[in-house]
Parts: structure tokens; C-alpha cells; sequence
């Protein structure tokens, strides 16, 4: 399957973290634990869907919409 | 050991219950100067009795920052290993997220600092703690203790090793060596090693060159070097990456020997937040708690707050009672204990508000509501962590302004401190119910609804709706410092420990008294002096003139006294000073009687009714009925029209829904932004959007 952002993952299904793109947020992002080869699901979306539940491997993260687009996945 | 000891460690490391475990009540809370985060320091005693100075850094994830309380450790940090501070380091890390909290250790270690590793929540994990501790000795050559903060377990042995530390800075290169160092950022980096500096340590210069643009004041060649750094090939956001990476590559391996030791157990998390973020029940929810929030610090707040104004009245009442009624007293009851018990009378509505954000802070119920709202409070250039603040601010804006600590954006949390004082408080509601009786009907509408209850219901709204429009303004007006992120860690659901909520409280209400009492109690004096004293041949005749006409009515001696009091204050500072405003205030449908008003409504709002009572002779400012009739027979002088019509009345509402009278507010903005530009910037554009809004409506009714 091909490459997808965090942000086009549908919920509750399990991908893997291809790699983070160079961005401003990019650093934080690993510094959360958005490791490539982690797993990585969205748990739930915010009640207007801009913001996302993520669980990365057991750590649960808050995300906005354009900070999980700099995250790319392949879904399993 | 007789350094200072540094607490560093990621936000949620519990950091802050070790600081309080350490401490106790021996606190200072200041800020960092030019900035609003909060400077912790405290003192601890060692099992040898000496004293020592811990410092609390806000919590960071790493030594490259995105958020106003991360630059501050970062610069702290740095700070104290180019001047070769002789601290100890006390790394917090939480036992069961080793595999994110080990990352900004690192890095620490790589700095080659004086450190200890402090497990906290061993006993959330049920392993062999001393073989963990054994493990890190050995790969890192640093003391480690294993604790809880929450429990208080291993303190002791915390406070043995701060006293008995005596190795040399690590030295070991695990991390990090000289070679790490990208080909393209050799030249960032040795400038800063070159020549006449201190700095000895590679990863120092390799994270300095990193932040040289905003922390030139550190670096070595000031400015110009960070010129350099710019102007050469230096790419610090690839080089963070790098850098990070490189961390993780060699923290995984080491913890994969040790993690499955560890099994932590989030089901009961996520079993929670399964339905405390849920898309209807989560909101549902969290409105419910505001609503109780609400109901505690606006009424069960009302208890204390009248024994407060109890003890004080009586107080007062002893003093005229058993002193010769002179200046002095005077000055004593109407000015200094009216002064205190202005500050003291906030108190009970702090502490709840307080108490209550502590548990949803330690149960970690906060990062939820963040989690819910962010999206739509970002459109208004607020947080999640705004609308506790606003909703507070129903109640009153003091307590609510002081809970915006804790947004950690300075752009968003000082949009929610310049648009609280829009939300209607308490104060208002005895200004709101003598007006709105004089001009709504008590009448019912559609069976359930009552007239006045719905103008009162306006009011409120108009107020929360202007906060929303002046957020949405503010946030394209004010320049952020840096870009705003979410990017947050949910951190699992804690039983809260009350002592650290009591011990916050505590503080909170001592920084209030301290910093913010002060500018209060001699406003208030201000004002008292300037509403009882005036020139003083006018204050004289004032007085005759009264007893003059008493004596030609024949009125009874209350009514004398309340003549008198009318008298003294048309001409008394506060008197001349409405009278001056009157030309301002006449467009809007005022006379100089409502500008006396005004000026001493900056006490306090509901300070507006007992004026209206002095200025009409009524005596006692409960009776509202007879404030109300006088009030509406009142002409101006001059035209010898009715003032108060529909068109002022509604005017004045809306002046009193808007405008920035309140000096506790100011002085509370002014003790949390750290400077006087802010609450004048408040004061200023509050008072033109009541003036202009009450312009507005009064020719329209009119």
C-alpha cells in the first residue's frame, strides 16, 4: 500500500511510521515518540474532527490536523 | 554538595509533587523576568541539616524548545553550563515512559553535567526497582534513586544522594562525540569553541549554535557571532533531527534490555477516555463540570465571603463604637480595613477555583478538555484551557485570570486575559437588577420566560459574545513569538494528591495577597480619600449648607445625615472629578451624578448602587426601591429632563457590561503579564468599546 499522512488514516486501524517530514514541527514530533517503524493508530477524532487521538506505541498524543500531516504512514 | 539543585524533567515527569515533596511551604513563586512563566524556588532540608536551594524548571521535552516554558529551561540550562554553575541536575523521569522521558536526559548528560537520574512512580511498576537502578549506574556512571513523589517514597534516599554527591560531571560520550557533528555545521559550531571563551563541551556549542538567534546575550561575540552561525551553512532544524535520532538509535537498544521489566497498564485510560472524549458525551461532560465549577466559586463562594465581610463590618463597627469618631478612625475604618478586606474578600473564590483546576490538572482530565476545544478556541486565538478561565470569569474575573497560568502559548494566554474582564462577573448582577428593574417590565413571556430574567440573560450573552469577537480581533493583531502547536501528550488518569493541590492553592492565594493586594489596597485607599475629601472651604460649606436646609425642611437627623453625605461627596475630589467628566458623558446620556458613580464603581462594580444611594440621600444602600424612585425623578440640571430614560439606562448597561472598572482585575492582569502595558492596553480599549456601544445604543433609543 502506498504512503499515506496521519491525517488520511481511518480511525482505529493500525499503520506503521514510514518517516516524518522536514518541518517545523518535525524534531517534536519525534521527540513524542513518532519514531519510523513505530505503530501507530488514531484512537478517536475531536468532537469537530480537526483534532486527533493518536496512539503511538503505548503513549497516547494529541494532534492537530497539519501536525499529523507531516507524519507519513503505510497502513497494515 | 553545596551548589544549587535544578529540577529538570518533561512536562507530566511529576516534577512539580517532587519540588513540593522537597519543599513543603518554603516557596517562592515569581516569574522569569519578561515572560509570564512561573520561577519556582523553594528550600530543602538535608538529613545533615543543612539547607539547599532547589529551583523547578518548567518541564521540556528537550533542549530544543517549541512552547515560552521550554525556552526558559533550555536557556537556564545553558545558562548555567556557560557560566559553570556549580549546580546538581536532579533528572525527574517517569518510570513507565522511560522510552520518551530518557530523550531530554540525554542530552543533559551529553552536557556534562553534575546529575542525578530520579525514577518517579516506581511504584506504579512492579519490578525489581535495584536492579533498574544497577543498570543505569553502570551505563550512565551517575547516582540513581528510585521514588514516588506522590507517595513519598524515597525521598530520603533522594535527599542522601543530593548530600553525599560528590563525582565528577559524567564524562562518558554514549551520546554524543565531536564526530556527530554534520560536515556543514563544523563552522556553527567551533566559532562559538574559538578563542577567548568558556565553553569547552562540543554538544554545548553544537546546541548553542542551535539557538544562538535567540540567545545571543549567552554566546560568546554576542550578536556578531550569531551572525556568523546564521550566515554560514548551518541548518539547525536538519541538525535538531539529526541529533534526535541519533539519541533514539542508541536509548532503544538500551531500554529494550530493560522495558520488558516494565508493563504499565492504560486500559483503565482508555476505557475513560473512551467516554470522556467521546464526540457528544465528552462536551456533554466537560459542560456539566463547568457548570459545577461555576456553582462552586459563584455560591458556595458566598459563604465565606460573607463571613469575611462579616468579620470586617463588625470590626468596624467596634472601632466607631469604642474611638472618638476623628480623621484617624475614619482613615482606619472606611480606609485601610475597607482596603483589606477589598483583597481578603477575593480569597475564598481563589482558593476553590484553584483547588478545583489542581485535581482536573493531576487527574489529567485538563489535557482532555485541551484535547476537545483546541480547534474551536485556535479560530479565536485561544486554548482549550481558556474556557475554564472563562467560565470562572462568570463568577469573577480575578480568580479566572490567575488560572491562565497554565496555557502554555503566551499569545493565547494573553488573549484570554484581555478578553476575561468582556465576560459578565458577579459584581455586575446588583448593577444589572436596580437598572434593568427601572426599564424591563416584570412580565412573562412565552409561559416560562420573565422579561427581566431575559434581559439579565442578554447582558451575560453580549458579554460572551464580545469576548469572542475581540479574541478573533486580538489573535490577528497580536504577533506570536513563536508558532503554535498542539502536539501534546494525554497523560493517563491519576488520583490527584491533595497536598500538591493544597500547597498550589496555597500559593496562589499568597502570590495574590503579596502582588496583587498591594496595588489594590492603595487604590482603594485612593479612592476612599478622594470620595470623603475635597477642597476644604467647599467641603465646609457643603456641610453647612446641609444643616441649613435640614433645619428649614425641619428632616429628621438620619435624613439629616444623609444630606450631609450627599453634600460632602458632590464635593468632595470624586464630585469635582465627575463633574469634569460630565462633557464626556453627556453623549452617552450621563450627568456628573452617574460620573461619581463611575469613578468609585473602580473599587468594585457593585460599589455603583451604594454611590447612587449616598448621591440620592437614601441612606442605606439595600434599599433599593427607594434608590430606584429617587433615580427616577432625577433631572439634569440644566435641561431639567428626566436622566434616566429607557436610552441611559440601557446605555449605562451596556457601559457597565463592557467597561474595565475594576482596579483588582488591573492590578491582577498587571501581576501576570509582568508589565503595566498590558492592563493599560485593557483598560483603554475596554472603556472606548463601553463608551462607544453605550454612544451607539443611546441614539438609537433615544
Amino acid at each position: 500500500m502506498p504512503d499515506i499522512c496521519l491525517d488520511h488514516l481511518e480511525k482505529n486501524k493500525a499503520a506503521l511510521i514510514h518517516n516524518i517530514k522536514p518541518s517545523d514541527c518535525q524534531c517534536r514530533l519525534l521527540e513524542l515518540g513518532f519514531l519510523p517503524g513505530r505503530s501507530v493508530e488514531v484512537v478517536r477524532k475531536s468532537p469537530f474532527g480537526n483534532t486527533l487521538y493518536v496512539r503511538v506505541n503505548t503513549g497516547c498524543i494529541a494532534l492537530r490536523k497539519n501536525e499529523a500531516s507531516c507524519i507519513c504512514v503505510k497502513p497494515i | 554538595m553545596d551548589g544549587n539543585v535544578v529540577l529538570v524533567g518533561n512536562p507530566n515527569s511529576g516534577k512539580s509533587s517532587l519540588f513540593n515533596k522537597l519543599t513543603g511551604l518554603q516557596q517562592k513563586i515569581g516569574n522569569y523576568p519578561g515572560v509570564t512563566v512561573e520561577r519556582k524556588k523553594g528550600k530543602a532540608k538535608l538529613p545533615n541539616g543543612t539547607t539547599i536551594q532547589i529551583t523547578d524548571l518548567p518541564g521540556a521535552y528537550s533542549l530544543f524548545p517549541t512552547t515560552d516554558d521550554e525556552k526558559i529551561a533550555t536557556r537556564e540550562v545553558l545558562k548555567g553550563s556557560i557560566h559553570n554553575e556549580d549546580n546538581l541536575l536532579v533528572y525527574v523521569a517517569d518510570i513507565t515512559k522511560l522510552e520518551k522521558h530518557l530523550l531530554f536526559f540525554s542530552q543533559l548528560y551529553s552536557l556534562g553535567k553534575k546529575m542525578i537520574l530520579c525514577l518517579n512512580m516506581a511504584d506504579q511498576v512492579k519490578i525489581r526497582l535495584d536492579k533498574l537502578e544497577t543498570f543505569f549506574q553502570t551505563e550512565f556512571e551517575i547516582p540513581v534513586v528510585s521514588i514516588s513523589a506522590k507517595r513519598g517514597l524515597g525521598i530520603d534516599e533522594l535527599k542522601k544522594a543530593i548530600q553525599s554527591y560528590s563525582q565528577k560531571p559524567p564524562n562518558k560520550k554514549i551520546f554524543f562525540s565531536k564526530e556527530d557533528i554534520l560536515e556543514e555545521d563544523r563552522d556553527a559550531t567551533e566559532v562559538l569553541m574559538k578563542g577567548d571563551t568558556k565553553i569547552d563541551n562540543d554538544y554545548l556549542a553544537f546546541v548553542l549554535a542551535n539557538h544562538a538567534h535567540w540567545l545571543s546575550e549567552l554566546i560568546p561575540g554576542g550578536q556578531k557571532t550569531a551572525d556568523v552561525i546564521k550566515n554560514s551553512p548551518f541548518n539547525p532544524l536538519k541538525a535538531q533531527v539529526q541529533d534526535t535520532m541519533k539519541r533514539f538509535s542508541i536509548l532503544e537498544p538500551m531500554l529494550l534490555k530493560i522495558t520488558p521489566l516494565i508493563k504499565n497498564n492504560p486500559t483503565f485510560t482508555d476505557r475513560l477516555d473512551r467516554l470522556l472524549t467521546h464526540r457528544v458525551m465528552g462536551p456533554a461532560i466537560f459542560v456539566i463540570l463547568m457548570l459545577f465549577i461555576f456553582q462552586a466559586i459563584f455560591a458556595w463562594a458566598q459563604i465565606p465571603m460573607e463571613w469575611i465581610d462579616g468579620a470586617f463590618g463588625s470590626l468596624n463597627g467596634w472601632i466607631s463604637d469604642n474611638f472618638e469618631s476623628s480623621w484617624f478612625t475614619a482613615l482606619l475604618t472606611e480606609g485601610i480595613l475597607a482596603g483589606i478586606g477589598g483583597v481578603v474578600i477575593f480569597i475564598p473564590q481563589i482558593a476553590i477555583l484553584f483547588f478545583l483546576i489542581g485535581i482536573l490538572e493531576e487527574t489529567g482530565y485538563m489535557s482532555r478538555i485541551v484535547f476537545m476545544l483546541d480547534n474551536s478556541m485556535q479560530k479565536v486565538g485561544m486554548n482549550g484551557r481558556s474556557v475554564v478561565a472563562l467560565v470562572s470569569g462568570g463568577a469573577c474575573a480575578i480568580p479566572a485570570i490567575m488560572s491562565t497560568r497554565n496555557i502554555a502559548g503566551w499569545k493565547e494566554r494573553l488573549i484570554t486575559i484581555m478578553v476575561t474582564p468582556l465576560i459578565s462577573c458577579s459584581a455586575r448582577i446588583p448593577v444589572y437588577a436596580l437598572l434593568i428593574a427601572m426599564v424591563v417590565p416584570y412580565k412573562k413571556v412565552g409561559g416560562i420566560f420573565n422579561l427581566q430574567g431575559l434581559s439579565f440573560a442578554l447582558l451575560y450573552f453580549l458579554g460572551a459574545a464580545m469576548a469572542i469577537i475581540i479574541g478573533f480581533i486580538l489573535s490577528k493583531w497580536i504577533k506570536s513569538k513563536s508558532p503554535s502547536f498542539l502536539m501534546m501528550e494525554m497523560p493517563d488518569y491519576r488520583t490527584p494528591n491533595f497536598r500538591n493541590v493544597t500547597i498550589t492553592t496555597y500559593n496562589k492565594v499568597k502570590s495574590f495577597i503579596v502582588e496583587a493586594g498591594k496595588i489594590i489596597f492603595v487604590i482603594s485607599i485612593a479612592l476612599w480619600f478622594m470620595a470623603s475629601y475635597g477642597p476644604k472651604n467647599a467641603m465646609k460649606e457643603a456641610e453647612e449648607n446641609a444643616v441649613k436646609i435640614a433645619l428649614e425642611e425641619n428632616l429628621s437627623p438620619e435624613d439629616t445625615e444623609n444630606l450631609i453625605a450627599t453634600n460632602k461627596l458632590e464635593n468632595s475630589f470624586a464630585g469635582i472629578m465627575g463633574k469634569a467628566i460630565e462633557p464626556v458623558i453627556r453623549p452617552i446620556g450621563f450627568d456628573w451624578k452617574i460620573g461619581i458613580s463611575l469613578i468609585t464603581s473602580f473599587a468594585a462594580r457593585e460599589v455603583f448602587v451604594g454611590t447612587m444611594a449616598t448621591i440620592y440621600s437614601v441612606g442605606s444602600e439595600d434599599n433599593t426601591e427607594g434608590i430606584q424612585a429617587k433615580m427616577e425623578n432625577a433631572t439634569f440640571a440644566d435641561t431639567g429632563k428626566k436622566v434616566y430614560t429607557p436610552a441611559t439606562i440601557w446605555s449605562l448597561l451596556l457601559f457597565y457590561a463592557f467597561a474595565m472598572q475594576c482596579m483588582s482585575t488591573l492590578a491582577v492582569v498587571k501581576k501576570e503579564t509582568g508589565t503595566w502595558k498590558w492592563p493599560i492596553i485593557q483598560f483603554v480599549y475596554l472603556t472606548l468599546l463601553a463608551y462607544f456601544s453605550s454612544l451607539i445604543i443611546y441614539n438609537i433609543l433615544s
